[in-house]
């Protein structure tokens, strides 16, 4: 229903697609120029499993949340850091690249799965692959990974990911702290759709923003108009919204794509 | 003038939703008491007490799986306004109620965990306790309302908070309970009665999610399905599990409506015994009433194995 307090609980959560998109463009733009579109689902699929591992490990000890998400942060980088190491080397060749991810994908998907079937106690951390906590995110949260984003952000700006190392710490630092609240589905879109949509734009980073927004908005409005979950409505806005975009464009005949 | 143009489609995608948007019914709108169930037995239950004097609103379906949940915008404002929540606790809905309750900022409303309120059975020992055993539920089986006289134990717990929180209507809800003791227990009797014949009957069961019915039927669950609680079983151990029930007769493979069905098709393939889904809980609507769960539970039950 849309009511002020329905509006007020889902604030934060369009709050933070916001946040999000405005690290996510440049990454994203970064990605699709390598034309490595399975690094995110790949990295992504990796914390989870990372997440899930820790949380075995952990089950006996009352560990906080805050060195939780560090660990996971950081076995993640260093995990992703792998890829980089890949594509440094010169005897891979760069158009192996993407099925090479493409399998490291697949293999992480399935060790959670195996992880799973032997022990439950990272159940909780699989059933939000998808969809993520989004709704559920709170003020503090949002205020929180909001400062580190910020400090990503200005790496970004000052370094424009000339340093591919950089990016590949960045990439994966984005992805790890953003997974458990928007989920494997809401990640890839915000940074693949606005990068793809404008990618050959003018102000690509200035559009994207804008077209994020937009896909966030109209997506949450709906999400509290049907009653779903937000971060899954998001996606179908994000691709309702892209169909639009082209469409308008072959009417007005206005760009080749 | 790229953005404008751009802006046209999603801007009459938005008016056209706009329209719509009023059109929803409104759950917690009006002065009355507001309940919240995490489950739709509790809101069955609580329904009995307070009849048209309040609001009732389930947090999860008849078919869907008690321990997990999607969020939807209308569940957290639905607890930001409850006065009160009613839920079983024993770590039911630890995975997504204390999220659920933070995120509302709810401070003001009481909570029932009904599992306070009864003998819960299948308390594991020490050494069980730890995640290694699978979802070992630490305080004892949670699935407590398929035995009804819990209901009636639960029930005299809601009395006495909403004395407590709706002291107005007090007498209302005091009347209701004394009716609704009375004829649920000559109802559960009646049923008893027509399940005579499901005494000492064995069945095997995929979850742990029938015990309390068994403990009310005088039936007995000698095996599960699942290896560990709340994991798929192995091909592996099913087959172990095939040999161990040899000397047994089995009458019936059952699982509850959320649950997979794969095992139990397996189980029964092999040993030519009937597998089936009994209803474990019912869906909230002012027409039904609690009883009607339990008849449909014996129906079945009768049905499949006489």
């Amino acid at each position: 229903m849309l009511n002020l307090d329905n509006i007020l609980i889902v604030l934060p959560a369009i709050l933070f697609g916001i946040v999000l998109s405005l690290i996510a463009i440049p990454l994203g733009r970064e990605v699709v120029k390598k034309g490595v579109i399975f690094l995110d689902i790949a990295i992504a699929q990796i914390s989870v499993l990372i997440n899930m591992f820790y949380l075995n490990i952990f089950a006996h000890s009352a560990i906080d949340k805050y060195s939780m998400q560090a660990l996971v942060l950081f076995s993640t980088i260093a995990i992703s850091l792998i890829f980089y190491f890949i594509e440094k080397k010169s005897y891979v060749d760069k158009k192996y690249l993407e099925p090479i991810i493409g399998i490291a994908y697949i293999f992480s998907a399935t060790l959670a799965t195996l992880l799973l079937s032997f022990n439950h106690s990272s159940g909780d951390a699989i059933e939000n692959i998808f969809s993520g906590k989004l709704l559920f995110l709170t003020y503090q949260e949002l205020f929180e990974i909001s400062l580190i984003y910020l400090v990503l952000f200005a790496l970004i700006y000052y370094n424009k990911l000339q340093n591919n190392l950089l990016f590949y710490i960045i990439f994966a630092t984005t992805i790890s702290l953003a997974m458990p609240i928007v989920g494997i589905y809401f990640m890839f879109v915000i940074l693949i759709i606005p990068a793809l949509l404008f990618i050959n734009s003018t102000k690509p980073y200035f559009y994207g923003v804008i077209f994020s927004v937009i896909a966030i908005f109209i997506g949450t409005l709906y999400s509290l108009i049907k009653d779903f979950p937000s971060g899954l409505i998001i996606v179908v806005s994000y691709i309702f919204c892209s169909i639009v975009y082209l469409s308008i464009y072959k009417i007005l005949n206005l760009k080749q794509y | 003038m790229l953005n404008l143009k751009s802006l046209i489609s999603p801007a009459l995608f938005v008016l056209v939703v706009l329209i719509n948007a009023f059109s929803n019914n409104v759950a917690f709108a009006n002065n009355k008491l507001n309940i919240f169930a995490c489950e739709p037995e509790w809101a069955l239950l609580a329904n009995e007490l307070v009849k048209d004097k309040a609001n009732i609103i389930s947090a999860t379906y008849a078919n869907q799986n008690p321990h997990f949940i999607q969020a939807k915008p209308s569940l957290i404002s639905a607890v930001n306004k409850a006065d009160l929540l009613i839920c079983t606790g024993a770590d039911l809905e630890v995975g997504w109620l204390p999220l659920l309750i933070t995120k509302s900022g709810n401070i003001n409303a009481t909570i029932i965990y009904t599992a306070q309120h009864v003998d819960l059975i299948d308390k594991p020992t020490e050494e069980e306790l730890d995640r290694s055993h699978g979802d070992v539920h630490s305080m004892g089986n949670p699935h407590l309302h398929l035995n009804p006289y819990n209901m009636i134990k639960v029930a005299k717990a809601i009395l006495n908070i909403l004395k407590r929180i709706d002291p107005e209507n007090k007498d209302f809800y005091l009347q209701n309970y004394d009716d609704f003791v009375k004829i649920f227990t000559s109802q559960i009797k009646n049923l008893e009665d027509k399940a005579k014949n499901l005494q000492n009957k064995n069945f095997i069961s995929h979850h742990k999610d029938f015990d309390y019915l068994a403990q009310w039927l005088n039936f007995k669950i000698p095996y599960y399905l699942e290896e560990k609680p709340g994991i798929t079983p192995s091909a592996s151990y099913l087959n172990k599990l095939l040999k161990n029930i040899a000397p047994t007769k089995i009458d019936g493979i059952i699982r509850s409506p959320y649950s997979p069905s794969q095992a139990s098709l397996f189980f029964a393939s092999k040993t030519n015994i009937k597998e089936f889904v009994v209803p474990y809980t019912k869906d909230f609507d002012s027409k039904n009433n609690l009883i009607q769960l339990y008849t449909d539970i014996i129906d079945t039950l009768i049905k499949n194995v006489g």
